[in-house]
């Protein structure tokens, strides 16, 4: 099935484009992030705190969304922090592929120990959940926006290396590698022009799909304060600000639901659209994978 | 006439199963001897798994045999170095059984075609590729278009220009149109005779049916779990076989007839 | 294969750690916090200044001697903190897939009975949406509604009453399982406020697990549905209710247990933000504090077990799978 097969046929599902449109919806949002809340610091990403209370105030004309423990502006904080969620997300997603592509590529095409070995490299970084792995590694990094980049990159790579190389075995068998070979060509361009064109697409969909789910796993980490630095515009930041809120106060329970909805709910939305998305072009891709 | 390939006590196993070791040693070509000339046309028949395809991939070098040589113009095939190698590659060619699967989903037929001449460093031009495909019968059109947009008989066309880019001496076309459509077939099957004549080179064609393999050989084997039960002039193999393994494909197909 | 792993993984964690101060690095060769006061010498007992494969050799022979060092955020030896912890964790993620397989079957088989209709539509979208969820969002949102305005389920491992219990003369440990515990006790306060307290962490760490539970169980259930026994007996004039429960139900079921061997070893990943997020003392959160306040024995001790747990739950799994999946027994 071709690329283009594929996406017609994803987005013939009301869910996939459910999914596409918040995810577009939220990619104009860090498009224009320094039109809609322009910043006045030298680090945009960084929160401007408008003031010390601690307490924090409900929607008003000057803060739409209300703001946070410490009067960080929560309209600020989800605009910023859609870029920073595509930010944080395509990196991660674009290192944790060339790893896998590479590393999957090389054990698949060389097999014997090549492929022993570095399949046994994967194994270990599998032995642990990768939320722990994650937060294990980023804290002894250091609490930093890259040491977190690097923290999900690590623990992402190896499914992605694993797929690469299924790919890779099972293209290897196909009779226009044969062909190729019986042409005289070269290992390195039939590994290039033949094996990994063939091999790698139906990893790159899902892996771009799975933006959502690092998004996800990087907002937990720095919910439990090991991912961003204290003050960046960052969704599960917002949402660890709001934990000292959700019992409310002045005899209502209720009185700060802002500090929880407006961040759970942009993370949440984010987190659906692309699993949304990534529902419907699963579903294709197994059933072609099936068939082949 | 000059003997093009000769091969000679060809044995080759694989170990089935268990990929560490252990597993058993499964014969899958014993004691094969053959030979033929140039500018003839040489016709491998046999059930499935009787060990073809495997003849026919060492026949291109690209496995080895356990032992045995192979001989093409009077060179071992298993101990070339990589230069003659690539001069190797240059006077055989594959055809393969799936058009499905021998053209790259990736590439266009432009590519396709293009790709022999730059893997031999040859210089070449746009008419070159054109040239080919007039010669398979497909238009000029063609060439920027991808494998997907053909059918299966078109895809055998542009597998067998591909074959014929580097003008090779023989072509080895294995089950070349057991998985087209039987309308198509007889088009195919004139186009391999055509070709035949107007390159002059010889062909090795693998195939279980024997009227097909009449049309195109002059000699013809017939294997029978991974040995030749009858080998000989493709008259006498059709017609008065003495195996028993020779008779019994034969009566396959005669209800056909 | 199982040591070959576990090498690569304390092999990897403690490449990490060398980037810390020799300092920072002491917990993981003491065992009592007084030795904190001699530093130096437990810098230079220990070698902390040798190469690195040299210094994980010899933490790797403590290591299988049991001897994890000295968790400063636990103020115990690692081995101890996690004896303390192991348990109440294990509790909440039984809970938890308990819950996933009930409910995870029960949706399943509903979507597929009602396959493409209304009811299928809306749990395929309730159970993506669960999925979707943060965890720390939906346990903060429960918290805030059952803990703040109703005020039925309150954070942590028990209440103030049960802690009293719990610590005093007459109740005795027996296997540090407090659910277990309090029934040998036949204390049934105890009993019933643990699992009260074990209601919003089991609902909310499982949420996330339906998905891959109800899509499983539907479309086995789909396929159990269109074999010619379950057509036979909807012939035979079999109930709906008997022929999809009794019969095709219970053939189904076999991809979900092997599926709830897999989930119950992803649970353990969840714990980690839904015991912080609770207040629950179980392995997760002691590991988020080692990990907060760069706790190295902790951190080491806290995802070796993490690793050992995981490692052996996915072959458990795989050899349940091998035990009632008579297809791949009879290969």
């Amino acid at each position: 099935m071709s690329i283009k097969d594929i996406i017609s046929k994803a987005f013939g599902s009301k869910n996939a484009i459910a999914g596409l449109i918040i995810v577009v919806f939220f990619a104009l949002i860090a498009l224009f992030a320094p039109i809609l809340a322009p910043s006045s610091g030298r680090d945009a990403y960084q929160m401007p705190q408008g003031g010390y209370s601690i307490e924090p105030q409900a929607p008003n004309a000057q803060h739409y969304f209300g703001t946070t423990e410490n009067q960080y502006d929560l309209y600020y904080g989800i605009v910023w922090g859609s870029r920073m969620a595509f930010k944080v997300g395509i990196t991660v997603v674009f290192f944790a592929l060339l790893i896998g592509i590479i590393i999957g590529g090389a054990a698949g095409f060389a097999g014997g120990w090549t492929d022993e070995i570095l399949m046994r490299l994967t194994d270990i970084i599998f032995a642990v959940p990768s939320m722990v792995l994650a937060m294990v590694i980023a804290a002894m990094l250091g609490r930093d926006l890259d040491n977190m980049m690097i923290a999900l990159t690590v623990v992402s790579w190896p499914s992605y290396a694993r797929l690469v190389r299924g790919g890779v075995l099972s293209v290897k068998e196909r009779e226009f590698v044969l062909a190729a070979r019986a042409l005289g060509a070269s290992s390195l361009r039939i590994f290039l022009k033949h094996i990994m064109p063939n091999a790698i697409y139906p990893v790159v969909i899902m892996a771009s799909l799975d933006i959502g789910y690092i998004v996800l796993t990087a907002a937990s980490l720095s919910f439990l304060g090991l991912g961003s630095p204290v003050g960046t515009a960052d969704w599960g930041q917002l949402v660890a600000l709001s934990r000292n809120w959700i019992l409310g106060g002045h005899g209502n329970p209720f009185a700060y639901w802002y500090t929880i909805a407006v961040p759970g709910g942009a993370l949440l939305l984010f987190v659906l659209a692309w699993n949304l998305l990534g529902d419907a072009f699963r579903d294709i891709l197994d059933t072609s994978s099936r068939k082949a | 006439m000059s003997e093009l390939l000769r091969a000679e006590n060809i044995a080759k196993s694989y170990v089935a199963g268990g990929a560490f070791g252990g597993g058993e040693r499964i014969a899958v070509l014993k004691n094969i001897n053959f030979s033929f000339n140039s500018g003839e046309s040489f016709g491998l028949l046999g059930p499935s798994g009787c060990g073809k395809s495997t003849l026919a991939r060492l026949m291109l070098a690209l496995e080895r045999p356990d032992s045995g040589k192979i001989f093409i113009e009077g060179e071992d095939i298993f101990s070339l170095n990589s230069k003659e190698l690539k001069a190797f590659r240059r006077k055989v060619q594959p055809v393969f059984q799936d058009p499905y699967s021998s053209l790259n989903p990736r590439m266009t037929v432009s590519d396709i075609l293009a790709e022999p001449f730059i893997v031999h460093g040859e210089k070449y031009r746009q008419s070159d590729l054109k040239k080919l495909l007039r010669q398979v019968g497909l238009g000029e059109s063609s060439l920027r278009k991808y494998p997907s947009e053909f059918s299966g008989g078109q895809r055998q066309r542009i597998a067998i220009a591909r074959a014929l880019a580097l003008k090779p001496k023989l072509i080895i076309a294995d089950e070349p149109l057991s998985s087209l459509d039987v309308s198509v077939q007889a088009q195919i099957l004139n186009l391999l005779a055509d070709i035949k004549e107007e390159y002059g080179l010889s062909l090795v064609f693998i195939s279980h049916d024997l009227a097909l393999c009449k049309f195109l050989c002059s000699k013809a084997a017939v294997m029978h779990k991974g040995e030749i039960a009858e080998l000989g002039e493709v008259e006498d193999v059709l017609l008065r076989p003495k195996s028993e393994a020779a008779q019994t494909l034969l009566q396959a197909v005669l209800p056909l007839n | 294969m199982l040591p070959l792993v576990m090498l690569g993984v304390t092999f990897f964690l403690f490449f990490l750690t060398q980037r810390l101060s020799p300092e920072m690095r002491a917990s993981l060769y003491i065992q009592d916090p007084r030795q904190m006061d001699s530093l130096e010498e437990v810098i230079e007992k220990y070698g902390l200044n040798d190469p690195m494969p040299v210094q994980y050799f010899r933490w790797l022979k403590g290591a299988v001697k049991g001897d994890l060092g000295y968790s400063e955020s636990a103020n115990m030896p690692v081995t101890s903190a996690i004896k303390a912890y192991l348990p109440a964790t294990v509790q909440l993620a039984v809970a938890a897939i308990i819950l996933v397989v009930l409910f995870g079957v029960w949706l399943g088989i509903i979507s597929a009975k009602y396959k493409d209709g209304l009811a299928d539509n809306m749990i395929r979208f309730f159970v993506l949406a669960g999925f979707s969820l943060p965890i720390f969002v939906l346990g903060l949102i429960l918290l805030m509604i059952f803990y703040g305005k109703l005020g039925w389920f309150a954070p942590g491992e028990y209440s103030f009453t049960a802690d009293m219990i719990i610590h005093g003369a007459n109740f005795k440990s027996y296997t540090g399982f407090l659910l277990i515990d309090s029934l040998l006790n036949l204390n049934f306060y105890v009993f019933f406020d643990v699992l009260k307290h074990l209601v919003l962490p089991a609902v909310t760490l499982c949420i996330g697990s339906f998905a891959l539970m109800v899509r499983v169980m539907r479309s086995s259930m789909l396929e159990e549905l269109n074999k010619d026994y379950v057509r036979s007996a909807r012939a035979r004039g079999l109930s709906d209710f008997k022929v999809i429960y009794e019969h095709a139900g219970l053939n189904a079921m076999i991809p979900v247990v092997t599926l709830a061997g897999i989930q119950f070893i992803r649970l353990l990943g969840g714990t980690v933000i839904v015991e912080t997020v609770f207040d629950y003392p179980g392995i997760g959160r002691w590991g988020v504090e080692c990990a907060q306040q760069l706790d190295i024995a902790g951190v080491m001790g806290f995802s070796l077990m993490v690793a050992v747990l995981f490692v052996l739950g996915n072959l458990a799994a795989d050899i349940l799978y091998t035990a009632i999946d008579p297809r791949i027994r009879l290969k």
